[in-house]
């Protein structure tokens, strides 16, 4: 279980958590919900250690992720697809592949290279090509592609539709259920509401940093105010 | 002599000044490509380079190869590692702020320059080369029987100038190779394109910032070293190089290590064959022209990119 315990994270003044609380479980896929600027990318951030707790604490199955330096958070098995991709830019798409393999220690590495080719074959076709020439959607397949090299026992997906076409988007779909499937828990941030409601398990709604009400995917499409409050949509 | 030999000798005069200043800027602008840091110091981490260089020179004694030959290693080494250092101890603490580091190596700059006063004397001292054989370098002309090869008197260049160019050509094919070819080469590029996501992917950024500083100075290092025996070390000698690098870099585009090279041999060459016909002094006053044309003219340097917000 990924659990953050009610964890205060400020960017300078400005407190963006507050006593902010999640739970997420293996083999399941939680998406966190909310306004923009309601904190969700921050807590992604808190979790990959890129940003200090100014209070609570974060743990993954019982282990304390809260004082290890950032570059070891990663290697305790959590991968991070964030917002925007943020892809090597310059690298090509195989030194992209290779710098997720590096943070998981380079065990089992050309094994684990063709898995994830098999999963996104387009970037096999790709391999030498700069990552900032590759299209949108060949990009978050990178960015996730990166991410899987680390044979993560928790994903975190950072806004992965967007601005992507529906053929795009089936494919990520596709690939957080296979990994929810082999026992995988994953985060998602998402906005597009039959995006949430076609892949996600449960729902944590976040306004203003702090944690609001969780609901089962079943709860929500019962009850669709809570989108309507939580979410303006 | 006449003006085609003249030119020769001035241009291989420009090729040594231009292969130091090559492997001087790269130190320069791997520091600031990766870690977006002004080394103000870098000029006083290439004196302390020449400076090590004639302590060991004149321990090691015997052929003067073999005291050439520990400079070489021993002086890039213990320079890496004092920059490195300095990296935990200064840079690191301030959080890499662009400002607060132009500061900190300002601080840094007259440290190492006060410091090297105090120990080592305000006195130039030389390093005897590891071989100085003079070689005659020959000149052609379309005379009365057509095209000839003769040699004039006066155009030569030592063999340890030569071999000044060939070594540094050889590091920064090694500098290319370690960026290019090599898994700490792409750390250093991840590192450099995006910290953050380099440490959510397991990146030491820390330690890298301190590697690539050391790996910056130890460059420096290394020219002086090669340097030193043509032009004795001094505690002052930093200032030159420091001013040569920036213009190098700035032309070249701050961070573009293909951009350096390319204005270290134009800037290089440029000194050395203006040198040679006019005076060093307007040498500078040209090579500062340019960087300002550059600024106004082209921000981002010759091989640089423009970034956006």
């Amino acid at each position: 279980m990924l659990a953050l315990e009610n964890i205060d994270v400020s960017y300078g003044n400005a407190q963006v958590l507050r006593g902010f609380s999640l739970l997420v479980a293996p083999g399941e896929i939680t998406c966190l919900m909310g306004r923009n600027g309601a904190g969700k990318t921050t807590a992604m951030k808190a979790i990959m250690g890129l940003l200090p707790l100014a209070g609570g604490q974060i743990t993954m199955d019982g282990k304390n992720l809260s004082d290890l330096p950032a570059h070891k958070v990663a290697s305790m098995g959590i991968g991070y697809v964030p917002q925007g991709r943020r892809l090597f830019s310059e690298l090509t798409v195989m030194q992209n592949i290779e710098i997720g393999l590096m943070a998981r220690g380079g065990a089992n590495s050309a094994e684990i290279r063709a898995e994830v080719l098999d999963i996104f074959p387009r970037l096999r076709e790709r391999r030498d090509q700069r990552a900032q020439t590759l299209s949108g959607g060949e990009q978050q397949m990178l960015a996730t592609a990166r991410a899987l090299c680390l044979r993560p026992d928790y994903l975190l997906l950072d806004e992965p539709t967007e601005g992507l076409q529906p053929s795009m988007i089936a494919s990520i779909r596709k690939v957080a259920l296979q990994m929810k499937n082999k026992g995988v828990g994953v985060l998602l941030v998402e906005q597009r509401v039959e995006a949430v409601l076609s892949m996600a398990d449960k729902v944590a709604f976040i306004e203003n940093g702090e944690a609001k009400e969780v609901v089962s995917v079943k709860e929500l499409r019962r009850d669709t105010a809570l989108l309507q409050r939580y979410v303006g949509v | 002599m006449e003006f085609g030999p003249y030119l020769l000798l001035a241009s291989m005069e420009g090729a040594v000044t231009a292969a130091v200043l090559a492997l001087t800027a790269v130190g320069l602008s791997l520091v600031f490509g990766v870690m977006r840091v002004v080394n103000v110091a870098h000029g006083e981490f290439f004196m302390l380079g020449a400076v090590i260089a004639w302590y060991v020179a004149s321990t090691v004694g015997g052929h003067p190869a073999l005291g050439f030959v520990a400079a070489m290693i021993i002086a890039p080494l213990f320079v890496g590692g004092l920059a490195a250092l300095a990296d935990m101890v200064f840079l690191k603490r301030i959080a890499y702020d662009p400002e607060r580091t132009i500061v900190a190596t300002i601080g840094l700059l007259y440290i190492i320059q006060q410091v090297t006063l105090m120990t080592y004397g305000p006195d130039a001292r030389p390093v005897v080369p590891p071989f100085n054989t003079r070689l005659a370098l020959p000149w052609f002309e379309f005379g009365e029987n057509g095209f000839e090869i003769y040699w004039p008197w006066g155009l030569s260049i030592t063999s340890y100038k030569l071999f000044v160019i060939v070594a540094a050509g050889v590091i920064l094919l090694g500098v290319w190779g370690m960026m290019t070819r090599s898994k700490i080469g792409l750390i250093m590029r991840a590192t450099q394109l995006d910290g953050e996501m380099a440490q959510a992917f397991g990146i030491p950024v820390e330690r890298v910032y301190a590697m690539v500083f050391g790996i910056g100075c130890g460059l420096a290092a290394m020219a002086a070293v090669l340097i030193v025996p043509i032009q004795q070390a001094h505690y002052l000698m930093g200032g030159d190089p420091l001013l040569l690098s920036f213009i190098v870099v700035i032309i070249g585009g701050l961070g573009s290590l293909p951009g350096t090279v390319i204005a270290a041999l134009l800037i290089g060459m440029s000194d050395g064959i203006i040198s040679v016909f006019f005076t060093p002094t307007l040498a500078k006053i040209l090579a500062t022209l340019a960087v300002a044309l550059v600024l106004v003219f082209r921000p981002q340097g010759l091989f640089g990119t423009r970034e956006h917000d």
